[in-house]
């Protein structure tokens, strides 16, 4: 959790940050965490995960000159995950006489997170069940309530920042989170 | 206080955020795991091939799509020229009749100017004679104004 670059990044100028993005390989290591974890969390699939995070580095990489500084790098570089996502899940659609996986989350190997060292055994594995039923009903919501869902409980982005990242107002934010956990609420059997 | 429940509605509580809290943990220890090797040097050299593959993909299907075009181009012309083909038959079959119609026409003047009726005989001839009287009475004037131009004319004898 501490190698993933925080959300909240310090206040810098344009002239910073383009000049931030110059240096490639640092921009690389300072979010490759961030957008891997993004994109691992709306794919529920390593490998995909990290192909994505490379074609997402490349395209950043190919358009870092029209950069322009409005949002910060992180913003961008979420925004071209956002469109790398859709992007797969459209052609995916359009492959749909290849067989896909029926459950992805399963690739992801969770048996050595220990959610509290002190915690017991039984203790453990019911969390990793909860925490394979939270993804697979993540796995099934909609694109845009996945995206939502995602940013703001995962990326632990504020409304506004997710509202910038996706191109969406602030209200339709809060419909699809709302949705969205409700759904979660309702499949992943937790009780608020 | 609609403020309020909005946030509420937004926020989990309870058991589920213990829930979605344990999720980003687990997320999040996978993400450090898988990403706690450095990248090495041509670590944007898949993603820059599949790129490149795509793009000869995308070319491949272009090409194949401006083969097909060229492939049927002949067949959408000759069906475009066949439309035109009756118009031709028809310019060219309008000679035929042309000269058909013509040797009717040659063919009724001269069935027409043959049989005169007999009552019409004397009209036939004074149109005949008319026409002579003109053509006469043409040259009659004509000799007329000759004889009176040289009537006129001083004559060199006086």
């Amino acid at each position: 959790m501490e190698n993933i670059a925080s959300t909240e990044l310090p206040l810098i100028s344009q002239e910073q940050l383009v000049l931030e993005l110059a240096d490639f390989d640092e921009v690389v290591r300072l979010y490759r965490s961030r957008i891997f974890r993004f994109l691992m969390a709306s794919l529920g699939d390593r490998d995909l995960a990290e192909s994505l995070t490379q074609d997402c580095f490349l395209r950043a990489y190919n358009a870092r000159h029209q950069f322009r500084g409005d949002a910060s790098i992180s913003t961008w570089l979420t925004r071209i995950a956002l469109n790398l996502v859709r992007d797969h899940l459209r052609s995916r659609r359009m492959r749909f006489w290849q067989k896909t996986r029926d459950s992805a989350i399963d690739m992801v190997d969770i048996s050595d997170w220990v959610p509290d060292p002190a915690a017991t055994a039984e203790t453990v594995m019911l969390q990793r069940e909860q925490v394979k039923q939270v993804w697979n009903v993540v796995g099934e919501l909609s694109r845009q309530q996945r995206n939502v869902f995602i940013l703001r409980f995962v990326e632990e982005m504020e409304l506004a920042e997710i509202a910038e990242t996706t191109g969406m107002n602030t209200s339709t934010v809060k419909s699809h989170l709302y949705r969205a956990l409700r759904i979660v609420r309702e499949r992943a059997g937790g009780q608020s | 206080m609609n403020t309020q429940f909005e946030q509420n509605s937004l926020e989990p509580t309870g058991e589920l955020a213990n829930t979605i809290r344990a999720f980003r943990s687990a997320v999040t220890h996978i993400a450090s795991r898988e990403t706690a090797r450095p990248v090495s040097a041509d670590w944007l050299a898949p993603a820059r091939r599949r790129r490149r593959r795509a793009r000869q993909t995308m070319m491949l299907a272009w090409a194949c799509a401006a083969l097909l075009f060229l492939a049927t181009l002949p067949f959408s012309l000759s069906s475009h020229s066949a439309a035109p083909q009756p118009v031709i038959t028809a310019a060219t079959a309008h000679a035929p009749v042309h000269e058909a119609d013509n040797a009717l026409l040659e063919q009724v003047d001269t069935d027409v100017s043959e049989t005169v009726p007999s009552p019409l005989k004397p009209l036939a001839e004074l149109a005949s004679w008319n026409s002579d009287s003109t053509s006469t009475s043409a040259s009659n004037s004509a000799s007329r104004s000759s004889s009176n131009g040289s009537a006129l004319a001083p004559t060199e004898n006086h």
